[in-house]
């Protein structure tokens, strides 16, 4: 007998480092929901660039359940600050915002996932002016996927990996910008985008891994706001 | 990037090389980064490993905040050092290390996730029992962690290793197997044998449901993690003496995503099932964040 099932079975790649599997080197208690939420928690605080006077987190599923048990509250206020998931000061993150007067709303919802993963975590932020909204999860091991963006007030769907670079620009720079990824040797894995403006579209492209090279620097010229989660 | 165990297995015995230096050529590959940089890298992760285990095992160890899970390993150390075990030096030492280590995450001090956090207590549970046994260098411990990354690849791509999808098999259960196979690879076994090692671990966990007392990742997480430990080790000498799996170490892994899918919710990680639901659990919940499951 001689059965060979599994292979030939192409996997997806979600996870590509050995360093996904044997790390991150983490402040416990949970991978996916302390590790993978400080993570989504950082990517927020990045879309939003300057400090937020509120934070409001929708929670879904497993995370409705068990945010308080595992840390994911403390990871998530801590990523907004910019802290990563090896920061000690983590554990302190709530109250670093209560003594600096930033509000906090927390919201176990009990409908089902928008983005179909039990670890799912909505975050809006503002600080006053702008308004952003990111909605992720966690899927294990401390890995992170980004499913739904809005930046000023304009929605785009993501597929889910990441990096992912945003911006906003003409399509006929697009076209500049696609060149200089690809003279870097970046591959562009989706591309999605929603119109905001006369000839201006928000783009966001998810890219196989970040440019080394000066992303910003050689691209920044064609376009504005350029965030790189 | 190799697409199965049955793929990697081969390559390895094809080229007469280990496991670990297939893992390092992908890792190069993917990263673009030179071999010793991501040695390096590696030798940091195995740096926490050890930092967390002796954080644990110092004076009386830690403690985690609701107190749900304190100083258990430091009293496992003594009582082995008394030297009236039941099961010998190897498997108290990693029984020891394990819990240490997630006695350390529950407190919220810092691990290395293998491949999740509440699972981070089983690879350094084999690897440092087997460090003075087998006399393994640095660099045979970052092979051990190489090869075990290689393994759990394949497991993350084609299953899963979060608690909240497919229950505990997928934390502990995918961490046991990897170190099973690991274990196997750095006394010297075939990569055939690792894989055999591999498939009796992961068989041997398929059905452990996630089911966290308050949520928190104390009770059971911190003591599974000496069954993943104890269950690797078990696995590694099965493999080692030649006894082989009926079911390919690929194919347990679709049956561990199989078992996952069918599990219920209650069972993974929303502390609404289980252990999490006796009315001990209810009653620690409620103390503690004063609300029920």
């Amino acid at each position: 007998m001689n059965i060979t099932v599994a292979r030939g079975v192409k996997m997806e790649e979600k996870y590509q480092s050995i360093f996904d599997i044997v790390g991150p080197v983490m402040v416990g208690p949970s991978s996916s929901h302390t590790a993978g939420a400080a993570k989504l928690g950082k990517k927020a605080g990045q879309l939003l660039k300057n400090r937020p006077q509120k934070i409001k987190i929708d929670y879904y599923e497993s995370f409705a359940k068990t945010h308080v048990g595992h840390g994911t509250d403390l990871a998530i206020v801590g990523g907004i600050l910019g802290m990563d998931a090896d920061n000690p000061a983590l554990a302190n993150s709530l109250e670093i915002i209560k003594a600096q007067a930033i509000s906090l709303q927390i919201n176990e919802l009990s409908e089902p996932s928008p983005i179909g993963h039990p670890n799912t975590a909505a975050i809006t932020l503002s600080d006053g002016k702008n308004k952003i909204f990111l909605c992720g999860c966690s899927i294990g091991g401390g890995k992170i996927e980004v499913k739904q963006i809005e930046l000023d007030g304009y929605n785009i769907e993501l597929p889910g990996s990441l990096p992912v670079i945003l911006f906003k620009c003409s399509p006929r720079s697009l076209v500049k910008i696609l060149e200089k990824l690809s003279d870097m040797g970046s591959i562009v894995t989706a591309q999605n985008f929603c119109y905001f403006a006369e000839r201006e579209n928000l783009y966001a492209l998810n890219l196989k891994e970040m440019p080394v090279n000066d992303l910003e620097r050689k691209i920044q010229k064609y376009c504005d706001n350029l965030i790189c989660l | 990037m190799y697409q199965s165990i049955a793929e990697i297995v081969q390559t390895a015995q094809q080229r007469g090389v280990t496991i670990a230096k297939l893992m390092l050529e992908q890792e190069s590959t993917y990263s673009g980064k030179m071999a010793e940089e991501i040695i390096k890298q590696m030798s940091e992760q195995l740096t926490a490993m050890s930092l967390a285990v002796s954080k644990g095992l110092t004076g009386n160890g830690v403690a985690s905040n609701p107190f749900l899970t304190q100083h258990q390993a430091a009293k496992l150390a003594k009582y082995h050092q008394r030297g009236k075990t039941l099961s010998g030096d190897i498997v108290l030492t990693a029984m020891e290390n394990a819990i240490a280590t997630n006695e350390v995450d529950a407190a919220m001090g810092v691990v290395c996730a293998a491949p999740t956090a509440g699972s981070s207590g089983t690879l350094p549970g084999v690897l440092f029992a087997l460090e003075k046994k087998l006399n393994l260098s640095r660099r045979n411990e970052i092979d051990f962690l190489l090869c075990a990354s290689g393994f759990g690849l394949i497991v993350a791509n084609h299953a899963t290793i979060a608690g909240a999808t497919g229950g505990c098999q997928a934390e502990v259960g995918s961490a046991s197997a990897m170190a099973a196979a690991a274990a196997v690879e750095v006394s010297g076994g075939t990569p055939q044998q690792s894989a055999e090692a591999f498939a009796f671990s992961l068989s041997n966990l398929l059905g452990l449901v996630c089911d966290p007392v308050a949520g928190l990742v104390e009770v059971p997480c911190v003591d599974r993690n000496v069954v993943g430990a104890v269950n690797a080790l078990a696995a590694a000498d099965m493999a080692l003496a030649g006894l082989t799996n009926t079911i390919p170490a690929d194919e347990v892994i679709m049956a561990m995503k199989d078992v996952g899918e069918r599990m219920p919710r209650e069972l993974r990680e929303t502390g609404l099932g289980g252990l999490a639901a006796t009315p001990t659990g209810n009653q620690i919940k409620f103390n503690i964040f004063g609300t029920e499951a």
